[in-house]
């Protein structure tokens, strides 16, 4: 089980996260949903260590992954909002430096690059620069590095991010597979209708702050809302989306 | 071989990974990733080009008594900025490769290395990259004049470490918004400054005698004893190379066995008298003025 307690991280004294409390079963796909600068990828960050809390820890099976992080990191997938990757490097270099990292032998780990490159269509493309690949096909790339070693945690900030229409169901699919193996899901997303049908249980960050954790089928009842989609309008407060397209006609009109 | 295919640890795995990537930037990356690879190449033998017509002199002058390598001296300052300067240029185009960057960390988020490895192998992987460029711009001098390699060598090994000095100093001192552009401008000025120091390189090389500038390459400080040959007097020379006044009758073939101003040379090894000061060396001093640079210049 992945728990998180009490973290709050400051920048210069301004708050991003305040005392945000919640936990990942194994077999869960938990859905980790907020507006733009809520405090989502910050809390992302912090999972995989590439930010310090500034107060709060993060425990895996009881113990603070912060005292071995590379022991947490050699059981955790993570899929970033941003493609980090080398330009220089081809997509099939870029999952070599990753699976070395990993300690994966050579032999197993040339084995399984060519098994995932050939399932996502980037055979033909392994030897071409990421710089040349598209969004998707990058996406890809990451997809496959953060499945690449068979992790007992997920980690995934927007990972449909540029997928195409068969890429992204294939990817729904296989999310519910690995949370029926027991794999624990983090699932960050934008995507509303996505969260819906792929996470058994979400939570909802407004300002730095968790305003609801709960399944969305409770959340459903509770607030009397027939979509998620409803039920995030009103928890993170969001405007009128109707009064705000037109303030934004009437600003480019002006 | 095969062992080196296997996995490693970390540490070895990055380093492998950022030295073969030594070379390749944003600005090449692609299908045509060998072009900075020639550039750096070419800049690395270009010194052989330099060094390959002068290597039966290095061997003449080698053999020469200490009075004659004056003007070796002075070709070897020439020499050693050249190095320098193709060091530090080397240095310029591998300037945000020196020590890891966000880049690196963004990259390699969430894979099981700690930050200390990241920065470990990325050092390690420029120690391996300035033994290579230290060694492949001076292996060639080594054989030829091994005193002046070992200098030329020391002289490579501070331009290379002293980039990463000021690198880290910016990475450590400006703030994260600032450190890309002043980091953009030091890189610009420092190449430029190493361009030029490489075309000065040559002037340092021209005869001490034709530049005028002897003094300044020459001590005066040094004492110079001279054997006076036949009767086996020493002549000890005062700092401000005029003889004292037994300074009469020295005769070719004096040995000096402390680095001397040309201009004390050129009076001893004309054999003559000359009363009126050896001091000032320069073209306005007359006959024996021909001198050991001039000499060196039409006998090499």
């Amino acid at each position: 089980m992945l728990e998180i307690e009490g973290l709050t991280k400051r920048y210069h004294r301004v708050a991003a996260l305040q005392d945000v409390s919640f936990s990942i079963r194994p077999g869960e796909i938990l859905g980790y949903l907020g507006p733009n600068g809520a405090g989502k990828s910050t809390t992302v960050k912090i999972l995989i260590g590439l930010l310090e809390p500034s107060e709060g820890r993060v425990l895996r099976d009881g113990r603070s992954v912060i005292e071995d992080l590379p022991a947490f990191q050699r059981r955790l997938g993570y899929v970033p909002e941003e493609p980090n990757l080398y330009p220089h490097l081809s997509g099939r270099e870029y999952l070599q430096l990753a699976g070395r990292l990993r300690g994966i032998p050579r032999a197993a780990l040339e084995a399984k690059i060519e098994r995932f490159l050939r399932l996502f269509s980037l055979w033909s493309d392994r030897d071409a620069p990421v710089t040349f690949y598209s969004k998707g096909m990058r996406q890809k790339i990451l997809l496959s590095a953060a499945l690449l070693h068979n992790p007992e945690v997920l980690i995934l900030d927007e990972p449909m991010s540029g997928l195409d229409v068969g890429a992204a169901l294939v990817l729904r699919e296989l999310l519910q597979k690995l949370a029926a193996q027991g794999k624990t899901i983090l699932f960050s997303s934008h995507v509303l209708e996505v969260v819906e049908k792929v996470c058994s249980r979400v939570v909802i960050l407004s300002k730095g702050r968790v305003v609801a954790d709960d399944s969305i089928d409770r959340l459903r009842e509770l607030m009397q809302l027939p979509s998620l989609e409803d039920i995030f309008a009103q928890l993170t407060e969001e405007r009128d989306t109707a009064v705000a397209a037109d303030q934004i006609i009437e600003a480019m009109q002006a | 071989m095969k062992r080196l295919e296997e996995t490693h640890g970390p540490v070895f795995e990055l380093t492998r990974h950022f030295l073969a990537h030594m070379f390749d930037s944003e600005l090449f990356a692609g299908r045509d990733r060998w072009r900075p690879v020639a550039i750096a190449a070419f800049m690395l033998l270009l010194h052989t080009a330099v060094l390959l017509p002068k290597a039966a002199r290095y061997q003449r002058l080698s053999r020469l008594p200490a009075p004659l390598l004056a003007n070796e001296l002075a070709d070897e300052a020439g020499q050693i900025t050249l190095f320098l300067a193709i060091a530090g240029l080397v240095a310029m185009l591998r300037w945000q490769m020196l020590l890891p960057s966000r880049r690196d960390y963004m990259a390699l988020a969430s894979l099981p290395i700690r930050p200390r490895q990241i920065f470990l192998a990325r050092f390690v992987g420029f120690l391996v990259f300035a033994a290579g460029v230290v060694a492949a711009l001076n292996a060639p001098l080594g054989p030829m004049a091994p005193s002046r390699g070992a200098a030329s060598a020391l002289a490579c090994i501070f331009a290379l470490f002293s980039m990463v000095a000021l690198q880290g100093a910016l990475t450590n001192l400006l703030p994260a918004k600032l450190h890309a552009r002043v980091s953009a401008y030091a890189q610009g000025a420092l190449a430029a400054a190493f361009f030029l120091a490489a075309l000065e390189s040559w002037h340092i090389g021209d005869s001490p005698e034709q530049a005028g500038g002897v003094d300044d390459l020459y001590p005066r400080n040094a004492s110079c004893a001279l054997d006076t040959g036949g009767d086996g007097r020493q002549l000890d020379l005062p700092h401000d190379g005029k003889p004292g006044p037994d300074a009469v009758d020295v005769r070719g073939g004096e040995v000096c066995d402390g680095l001397c101003h040309p201009a004390d040379l050129r009076s001893a090894g004309a054999g003559r008298r000359d009363d009126a000061g050896v001091g000032r060396g320069g073209a306005d001093d007359g006959a024996p003025g021909a001198g050991i640079a001039d000499y060196l210049r039409t006998a090499f």
